[in-house]
């Protein structure tokens, strides 16, 4: 089934104005060197240049320089392979608020932390315990077929990355979307999507489509809200988006090769589970969804 | 050998082997023994007499003393053997009163040009010389001494009045049914034996022996007139076809065709494998420059369903002596039917994954799979309908039986219960399926499958590993190429050219294995090997053997996704999804069903009995022998024939009925097995009905036939120019109206020779002795 679109209201649009305007000031802060927001993390510089080094081809200088900000651990040549790898998209995009690249919001610690409850709830699945993330134009990416991105209303792939990404997928890749609001970066997102598979339309997934069964029998969509909100009541909702949606696209076998989570945070709701004034509800769901992704991702 | 023989002793062995020896007179036997014994004392005493006067003899010549003596005997001993006159009794038959038929081989293998005998070169011109030709024709000869009926044969035997009457066109040359039918149309009479002229070129689908005991029984000696050279100078033949039975639509068909030669030896010729008038295949074949025959493996895709008559053959060579033996058929039949395969997963994992993804849009494989995501917690894909639900792995013999083939992913051996280990071996060998085996670092050795039931499936040794060694080591860089076995093997082709496909292997993205298999099992083939840095021996990849009636591969490396997922790999490509797809139809493949038909051959001359077997299975694949088997023919006319099966007895489960098939064309067999009213199942099978021209294969006069006949029923074989020999073969039958007659033996060469031997002798030795 297809979705409809939303139109956005001139409300929308004004917030979304000011907020690119925000963002705007906060990049150039960034091009200025002002300090991130972040803290940078433990990854020492011998090992960027060795993370470096084991990738072909050339990088989106963009996606590298971010990717190599926020790279906490990469894995080392040493490392045991694994049959599962909870792999986090490194891509290029528009400033945001004052980071230097969406793609690494939440990142690692949903990441790991998705990974503790996972191998919990899939005992049998050999997997990776920490975070993994790649650009897209590393050949290495067609070795880790489940790929998640979370932000993609920042998102503007380079010619390179969307070749790539778009080969990956039709090759038997498996893309998790997740949180993004409104109907802003929705529109940002389908555009994206239009450049990378214009051929395969965006239709609403049905509840009893297999990927919210296969596991857990997910029978309604729930709207996970960010931990700000999720914690302190807040209503559940960013921007524009009201409703949350599941989304996907199939390939012509009808694989599902690409869920969209729009209006929803499922890594937020990873990343504090713990939290104990975050709620345990939107944490369930969001393990549940999870698991069923990578299960749907591991058997399709 | 013959001829000398007759030369000496007068007359052949064979009247030696059919007489009686006999003194004629014996009245003058003790007249002759007087004579004889007083010879021989004279002889000695005029022997001792001489000896005694000549006493300077050397001590060399004094031991030949005795010899002259003896001599002397012996030649006088001839002499009375010969007045005794010795005679050679024979049984005769009285000229006039007995017959003898002659079987005249009517067929179209008799108009080779192969005897230059002939006016006109051919094996029929040869024969109709010899038989009514102007110069002492064989038929004038036998008419001499017998009644002479002439027969023609093709199938069976029929009385012709004249040689005219000879056609040599007909399409068989049924020699065991022809002589039975000719001694049927001559019963009653007294018969000397049959004459018979052929080229030997049996085209009887049955064993001559059943005919031979016939004719035996009933005393009638076959003599066996040979026609034609026993080799031909030039010719190819398509001597034999072996093609499975049935197929599934799509798959890769691996039939095995023999061509043979005379006159071509390092000729390399086309041979093309036709559908339909299409030429699907085209295979070169050298032959080689010592042999006679090569057998050529040829592959091709059967892509249209139905019963499809492939032909394979040879074009002809320019001087080529025999054309019509250039090509064979063979009837498959292709399935459109989707096999059940079940595909038990220990755990989540990338390669089960794109497995069942390379085969998902194959019409004909139906892939049920089962993983373990957590621990007993299983998810389920693909049951329908047609397949019943059960959760884990099957506890029930008729669960897992139902499907035609196993994939055992990276699953430990604990996990299974030892019933359940025993049920999977028995799949393979009692049910006849195929288990595949994947690797993965729960598989093979690493899953503990050593010394439990789940090794007797390995194809490759295995090793008991502790369980404290840890998660077992991955062998990385695993760059894989062909074993020479695996080279045109239909499940490592993976493209249409044999070439093309051999250089593909090596420049795949390499592959990673928990697995170190590096020793086969006694019986296993590889297919497929790799080199690895870290094992110093060639790692197997892909191995199978033969459980009972079944079969187990063994697929060690963990990753074969990397051929469909890399960024080396482009889009388009097939080489995944075409690996998989030709292997598990491999794996299901000659999977018996568990009711079953098929005809004894794919295909029959009209008016051939045809023999219909099936075999009959429980759910659990238990062979039932009280049911109800009826066969429903439906013949090329439309019309439907029952024909009900018995159980055979000798085999448990198989039920036997005959079909007399006279019309030409394509029939369909659909048997219907109930037991109790409650209905088995059903199967289906085809055959066909054709001209076969079999006896054009090989074509050249076949000696060993025609010896055997004359032999095993007491005839002899004889040349087309031995009439003579013939007449007084037949003469001297046990069989027919018979009269003794004596014939002379003291006028033998050998005995003259021997008597001038023998006096020779005594002078030649009293010469020695200054005697003479």
């Amino acid at each position: 089934m297809r979705y409809d679109p939303v139109v956005p209201s001139r409300r929308t649009a004004l917030v979304v104005l000011v907020a690119a305007l925000l963002a705007g000031g906060a990049a150039a802060l960034v091009a200025r060197g002002a300090a991130p927001a972040a803290t940078p993390q433990v990854g020492a510089s011998d090992e960027r240049r060795a993370f470096r080094g084991r990738h072909r081809g050339p990088l989106p200088p963009q996606a590298m320089r971010t990717f190599e900000r926020y790279l906490y651990r990469p894995v080392h040549p040493d490392e045991v392979l694994r049959e599962f790898y909870f792999t986090r998209l490194a891509y290029s995009g528009h400033m945001y608020r004052g980071f230097a690249g969406s793609w690494s919001i939440d990142y690692p610690k949903a990441d790991r932390q998705f990974m503790v409850g996972l191998k919990r709830l899939l005992d049998q699945l050999d997997a990776y315990d920490y975070d993994h993330a790649l650009p897209a134009t590393d050949p290495e990416l067609f070795r880790f077929p489940f790929l998640y991105s979370v932000e993609v209303g920042y998102m503007a792939l380079s010619p390179p990355e969307r070749e790539a990404l778009r080969r990956y997928l039709l090759a038997g890749g498996f893309w998790v979307i997740d949180d993004f609001w409104g109907s802003w970066e929705w529109a940002n997102l389908e555009r994206e999507l239009s450049l990378l598979l214009p051929e395969y339309p965006i239709v609403e997934i049905p509840l009893d489509h297999p990927i919210f069964h296969c596991f857990y029998d997910v029978e309604e969509i729930i709207q996970v809200p960010n931990v700000g909100q999720g914690r302190y009541g807040g209503p559940t909702w960013e921007q524009d988006g009201f409703t949350p949606h599941v989304r996907g696209i199939f390939d012509e076998d009808g694989r599902l090769m690409v869920v969209i989570n729009w209006n929803t945070d499922l890594g937020d709701a990873w990343e504090w589970a713990e939290d104990e004034w975050y709620p345990v509800r939107f944490s369930h769901y969001a393990y549940q969804m999870g698991v069923n992704f990578v299960v749907y991702a591991m058997s399709h | 050998m013959v001829g000398l023989f007759e030369f000496l002793f007068k007359y052949r062995p064979s009247l030696f082997e059919e007489g009686r020896f006999a003194f004629v007179s014996p009245g003058w036997m003790q007249v002759a023994a007087l004579l004889a014994g007083a010879l021989l004392v004279f002889a000695a005493f005029s022997y001792r007499r001489l000896g005694a006067g000549t006493a300077d003899r050397t001590a060399g010549a004094e031991r030949l003393r005795w010899l002259p003596p003896v001599f002397r005997s012996l030649a006088i001993g001839v002499l009375v053997f010969c007045l005794l006159q010795p005679a050679l009794v024979l049984s005769t038959v009285v000229p006039q009163e007995t017959f003898v038929g002659v079987v005249v081989d009517d067929s179209r293998s008799m108009a080779m040009p192969d005897e230059a005998a002939a006016a006109d070169g051919t094996r029929a011109g040869a024969v109709l010389e010899a038989l009514s030709g102007e110069s002492g024709s064989m038929l004038d000869r036998l008419a001499e001494r017998f009644q002479v009926r002439l027969l023609a044969f093709g199938r069976g035997a029929e009385r012709i009045e004249s040689t005219e009457q000879l056609r040599f066109g007909r399409a068989d040359s049924r020699i065991g049914e022809a002589l039975v039918a000719a001694s049927d149309e001559l019963a009653g009479l007294p018969l000397s034996g049959l004459v018979l002229l052929s080229d030997g070129a049996d085209s009887a689908p049955a064993e001559l022996g059943d005919a031979l005991l016939t004719l035996k029984a009933a005393g009638t000696p076959v003599y066996t007139v040979g026609v034609g050279r026993s080799r031909l100078r030039k010719d190819i033949e398509v001597s034999r076809v072996v093609a499975p039975r049935r197929v599934l639509e799509g798959s890769t068909v691996e039939v095995e065709v023999t061509l043979s030669q005379t006159g071509f030896g390092g000729r390399t010729v086309d041979l093309e494998v036709e559908d339909d008038g299409r030429i699907v295949n085209l295979e070169q074949v050298t032959f080689p420059r010592g042999g006679s025959a090569v057998t050529a493996r040829v592959m091709f895709a059967a892509n249209d369903e139905g019963a499809r008559e492939f032909r394979f053959q040879v074009a002809g060579q320019p001087d080529e002596e025999l054309l019509l033996n250039n090509e064979r058929t063979a009837l498959v039949e292709v399935l459109k039917r989707r096999e059940k395969i079940f595909f038990f997963e220990g755990e989540p994992r990338d390669e089960s994954k794109f497995l069942r993804r390379a085969v998902s849009q194959d019409e004909n494989l139906h892939v049920v799979s089962m993983t373990r995501q957590a621990a007993n917690k299983f998810y389920g894909m693909n049951f329908d309908e047609d397949t019943r639900r059960f959760e884990g792995f099957p506890t029930r013999r008729e669960e897992l039986f139902e499907y035609s083939g196993v994939i055992l992913g990276s699953m430990e051996a604990s996990f299974f219960t030892h019933d359940q280990m025993r049920m999977l071996v028995d799949f393979a060998s009692q049910r006849g399926g195929g288990v595949l085996l994947l690797g993965g670092r729960r598989a093979f050795s690493e899953g503990g499958f050593a010394g439990t039931p789940l090794a007797e499936l390995s194809p490759v040794v295995l090793h008991d590993r502790p369980a404290d060694q840890g998660r077992p080591e991955l062998m990385t860089d695993l760059r894989i190429d062909l074993t020479p076995q695996g080279r045109g093997h239909p499940a490592t082709l993976l493209r249409d050219d044999r070439e093309e496909a051999n250089e593909l292997w090596p420049t795949l993205p390499p592959l990673s294995a928990y697995q170190r298999a590096t020793e086969l099992k006694a019986g296993a083939t590889a297919l497929l090997q790799a080199e690895s840095p870290m094992v110093r021996d060639p790692m197997i990849v892909l191995a199978h053997h033969r459980i009972g009636r079944g079969r187990a591969i063994a697929f060690t490396p963990h990753d074969s996704w990397h051929w469909q997922m890399s960024a080396d790999i482009p889009l388009e490509d097939q080489t995944h999804e075409r690996l998989w797809r030709q292997m598990l139809r491999w794996l299901v493949s000659y999977v018996p069903d568990r009711i079953e038909i098929e005809a004894d051959r794919d295909r029959f001359e009209p008016g051939s009995t045809v023999t219909l077997r099936a075999t009959v299975r429980d759910e659990a694949f238990q062979e039932v022998n009280r049911a109800q088997v009826v066969a429903a023919i439906e013949q090329p006319s439309g019309e439907e024939v029952e024909v009900p099966l018995d159980w055979s007895v000798e085999r448990d489960g198989e039920f036997v009925g005959t079909f007399t098939a006279r019309e030409p064309g394509l029939y369909r067999v659909e048997v219907d097995a109930r037991s109790e009213g409650e209905l088995l199942g059903v199967a289906t099978s085809r055959f066909a009905v054709d001209e076969l021209n079999e006896e054009l294969f090989g074509a050249a006069r076949r000696d060993s036939v025609l010896k055997r006949i004359a032999s095993e029923t007491g005839g002899r074989q004889v040349g087309l120019d031995q009439a003579d020999r013939l007449v007084e073969d037949l003469s001297v039958s046990s069989e027919g109206t018979l009269v003794r007659e004596a014939r002379d033996l003291w006028d033998m060469p050998i005995l003259f020779l021997v008597l001038v031997a023998l006096l020779g002798g005594e002078w030649a030795v009293r010469r020695r002795l200054g005697m003479a």
